[in-house]
């Protein structure tokens, strides 16, 4: 697979100004994605997952501010958002709100079309209609003129990914498209989502607060705790051998499909900083086990191991 | 559709039944009665003319009577427009206030919605502050303070405009009288739609929109703007009351030949029929609207079923 | 239990806590605040600061404009009555009304929404179609109706604006009452024993007082407004008395010859209603409540 870079982000910081001083949601991020790759986020509920979509695809709100570079396939900076839509799509957690409740499906479908390719209306509801056939809905044309209301969750969020690839774009980015779907449900998205990037060799950023869901797409995982990047490594490595302890505990606390099933389930206490918490130290010291003195002190910085690897922890696992 | 429009103006009957029965009784208790005045009436010339307008009948027999003569359509004679009857009195009226009326819930509306996108819009900025600041003002100020002011400042100091009168050929007559009862209801329904529009912007499906890449018109005229009018329709009906309200008093100072003043004028001349008149025509009026309403709110939401 | 409900009561505190700060962040409010406070000061002890009573004729001060140099500082009416003492005692008999009618609607509004609420079901559904068919009617004309037939008494003016307010009060209270009938601190009271009565005074009446003074404070001068309007139209408050309505009714008359009679009382009540109005959306956005 060639290594051309499709997403590229640097040093990305998202704030917000509130009454208490300024929150930040995400802190010093860079990642990057390749064409045709997979990538994983993982990270608990807050730690700046669905922010750093946001804000890579310029969609934060009026009252929030960004630092730092996105640049998408090549073209920098505000360029994402003359693509947005377009090369570049995104799917969102809650399909239960994310459709427009007044419009039928054929109609939110159709604009997009309309808008980017300007084409006529009929073409891009036949558009729609096959894309719809594509992602699995068993009859499109019915399905064209429902209402968001009358469809089931799973559907709507079918209908959620083939709005989002009618431009056939090169990159997807999914923040928990499965999180509110029935288990079943779940797993057909998935196989979807698989099956499109070996397809059509689209690049897709999965973000999810489940390791398990994560695990079964993505070729690199980056996790991120408290706003910020603190492991990266590719799938298979990090399962194996974690070295941020962040890490360890995440794969400790998910359910292993092939293993016994344990006695008791692992759990990791406490709750991450508040965001607008300021400390020296990591971010992670008041949960961590292998914390020492200079944790507290210093926050890590970041180490790139030459196999793609790096984590940010003084007092990393053995590989 | 038809049915359930059908079901609901039979419902809305008894509703009216039971208003017109109240009121009807109501005004009944009043103090005095129609032939009172200043110089009072030798006895027997009012019980001359209470009998010949079946004053001195039992009161049921005369609310008989009554229910009788308006489900054939007659509102029965004024007591005190001598030579008129009420029916005369309301089609002669009301075409005025009812002109009056629906110009300024028309701008209300037009007016209210673009200035609480535009404000909704722009969040924050000078815009948004003068819209929420004069809105206020607009509500505040009473109508009888606002008509009179008008006047005085382009009718009297500046000759642009009548202050009184009526000429139903010239346009300029209604131009204060529709301002005055425009500006609150078109300030109410601006902060109506101020709120709900930067509610909805903030909804998940405006974010799909944008995520979708579509231009900002799109986004704001296709996806937001519809869910966003669902409380203003839902304010229609309190509008129209309250233009109701203001007519009461913009036609009395205005001067203008509609039905406003006559229902205050009813009430304390004790012209029963007048008061039961204008108070049928008002709440039928008001009870449609709530139908109208709910329509509307199931046209703008298709979530919402008509369900009678 | 007790845990469970001290931390809501404490949760509620500092939400006031907060509230209150927001407020005193907010310019418009200190402003509204200012203006309100001021003018009630003056309309309770105004009328003490100058000689005139308010029905005394000054017969060698017909019509006079307004002036620091005479008694009449507000000017006086064709009668030779003085304004500033008239108005003033105008302010006062608005602003009772206004809070008088605004604690009745408040008082029925929130026992009548509060059992609704908390009672739900059938009942529910009974009370609110009441609340629907009432709150379709033209009230307003019963109001004009009602102060016919039982002449022009104060307390029942009072009573009668009030009577109409209730409904939308009624509606916020219920939708409160239903959310928090949900709520874990009350579940957990009712499971602690105690009677439907005692937790709807004790535990959902005190969470619903944030959207209720919200809705108060802007009821409070739609009331004042509504009571200005019927003395306008002449079945309000009577002469000699006078409120604001009737001031600026008689204002309106002399338009064109003493245009002060107009201005100032006019100038008077939209001050009052434009602050109770800032004053109520501050409120609201410190509270963070809804449009009703």
């Amino acid at each position: 697979m060639s290594r051309e870079p499709i997403l590229e982000v640097e040093r990305l910081r998202v704030a917000y100004a509130g009454r208490g001083g300024q929150v930040e949601a995400v802190r010093d991020v860079s990642l990057r994605v390749d064409a045709g790759e997979c990538v994983g986020i993982v990270g608990e509920s807050g730690s700046g997952k669905t922010q750093l979509c946001l804000a890579v695809l310029g969609l934060l709100p009026p009252n929030a501010r960004r630092d730092g570079v996105v640049r998408f396939a090549g073209a920098p900076g505000d360029a994402v958002r003359a693509v947005r839509g377009e090369r570049i799509a995104m799917v969102f957690q809650d399909p239960q709100t994310a459709l427009t409740p007044h419009l039928r499906i054929g109609t939110q479908m159709a604009e997009v079309l309309v808008h980017h390719r300007r084409v006529s209306g009929p073409a891009a509801r036949e558009a729609a209609r096959a894309m719809l056939a594509h992602v699995g809905i068993s009859d499109p044309d019915r399905c064209l003129r429902r209402y968001p209301h009358e469809l089931s969750g799973g559907m709507r969020q079918r209908v959620l990914i083939a709005t989002s690839l009618l431009c056939e774009p090169q990159l997807l980015i999914a923040d928990e498209p499965t999180t509110a779907l029935d288990v079943t449900v779940q797993a057909q998205v998935l196989e979807l989502l698989a099956r499109l990037r070996r397809e059509r060799r689209m690049a897709i950023l999965l973000v999810s607060h489940d390791l398990a869901v994560v695990a079964g797409l993505a070729a690199r995982i980056v996790v991120m705790y408290a706003g910020r990047v603190v492991e990266e490594a590719p799938a298979d490595a990090l399962f194996r051998g974690p070295r941020h302890p962040y890490t360890a505990a995440l794969i400790a606390c998910a359910p292993n499909p092939d293993g016994p099933i344990p006695a008791r389930m692992a759990t990791l206490p406490g709750q991450p900083p508040g965001a607008t918490e300021r400390f020296p130290g990591c971010p992670f010291v008041s949960r961590c086990d292998r914390a020492v003195e200079r944790c507290r002190r210093e926050d890590p910085a970041m180490v790139a191991l030459d196999d793609g690897r790096r984590f940010a922890c003084h007092a990393p696992l053995s590989a | 559709m038809i049915r359930y429009l059908f079901v609901r103006v039979l419902g809305a009957l008894p509703t009216l039944l039971a208003i017109v029965t109240i009121s009807f009784f109501l005004i009944r208790f009043a103090p005095g009665g129609p032939f009172d005045q200043a110089r009072a009436l030798p006895a027997d010339v009012v019980a001359n003319l209470n009998a010949a307008y079946g004053l001195d009948r039992p009161l049921w027999a005369q609310y008989a009577t009554y229910l009788d003569d308006l489900a054939h359509g007659d509102f029965g004679p004024s007591f005190r427009y001598k030579d008129f009857s009420v029916t005369e009195l309301i089609r002669e009226g009301f075409p005025v206030s009812a002109t009056l009326g629906a110009i300024a819930i028309a701008l209300a509306l037009a007016g209210g919605v673009g200035v609480g996108v535009v404000a909704a819009l722009y969040r924050g900025r000078w815009i948004d502050h003068a819209t929420v600041g004069l809105s206020v003002v607009a509500i505040a100020v009473p109508s009888f303070v606002l008509l009179p002011a008008l006047g005085l400042l382009f009718g009297i100091e500046l000759h642009w405009l009548p202050v009184a009168g009526w000429d139903p050929t010239s346009i300029r007559d209604y131009v204060l009288p529709v301002v005055t009862l425009c500006l609150p209801p078109l300030a109410y329904i601006a902060r109506l739609t101020r709120a709900s529009m930067i509610e909805v912007m903030r909804s998940a499906y405006v974010r799909t929109a944008f995520a979708k890449g579509l231009p900002m018109r799109t986004i704001v005229l296709r996806h937001a703007l519809r869910p966003a009018l669902i409380p203003v329709a839902s304010y229609l009906a309190p509008a129209v009351a309250m233009t109701m309200t203001g007519s009461l008093v913009v036609e009395t100072i205005a001067g203008l030949p509609g039905i406003g003043r006559y229902l205050v004028q009813g009430a304390l001349n004790r012209d029963y029929t007048l008061v039961l008149g204008m108070v049928i025509v008002y709440s039928t009026l008001l009870i449609s609207m709530g139908l109208v309403v709910d329509v509307l709110i199931a046209v703008l939401d298709p979530r919402v079923r008509l369900q009678a | 239990m007790n845990a469970l409900a001290d931390e809501a009561a404490a949760r509620a505190g500092g939400l006031w806590r907060d509230a209150l700060q927001r407020l005193r962040g907010s310019r418009a409010a200190i402003g509204a605040a200012s203006a309100l406070l001021l003018l009630i000061a003056l309309a309770i002890l105004g009328p003490y600061l100058n000689p005139n009573r308010y029905d005394a004729i000054d017969w060698s001060c017909l019509a006079m404009p307004p002036g620091l140099l005479h008694a009449h500082w507000w000017g006086t009416d064709p009668l030779g009555r003085d304004l500033f003492v008239r108005t003033l005692l105008g302010t006062r008999i608005s602003l009772a009304v206004g809070l008088l009618a605004t604690l009745v609607s408040l008082v029925v509004g929130i026992v009548y929404g509060a059992v609704a609420g908390y009672a739900g079901g059938s009942v529910d559904h009974l009370m609110m179609r009441v609340i629907e068919i009432l709150s379709g009617l033209p009230l307003i004309f019963f109001v004009i109706l009602l102060t016919v037939v039982f002449g022009r008494s104060e307390y029942l003016l009072f009573a009668a604006i009030g009577a109409i307010g209730w409904l939308t009060m009624a509606r916020i209270v219920r939708g409160q009452a239903m959310a928090i009938r949900e709520r874990e601190f009350v579940e957990a009271a009712a499971a602690a024993g105690a009677g439907p009565v005692r937790i709807l005074f004790r535990h959902v009446v005190p969470n619903v007082i944030g959207p209720v003074v919200v809705y108060a404070a802007l009821t409070v001068p739609q009331i004042i407004l509504f009571e200005s309007f019927l003395s306008f139209l002449g079945l309000g408050i009577q002469e000699p008395q006078a409120s604001l309505g009737t001031l600026i009714a008689s204002g309106a008359t002399e338009m064109e010859s003493a245009p002060w009679m107009l201005l100032i009382p006019s100038a008077v009540l939209a001050i009052l209603l434009i602050s109770f109005h800032v004053l109520g959306d501050a409120l609201r956005d410190a509270l963070d409540v809804g449009e009703p």
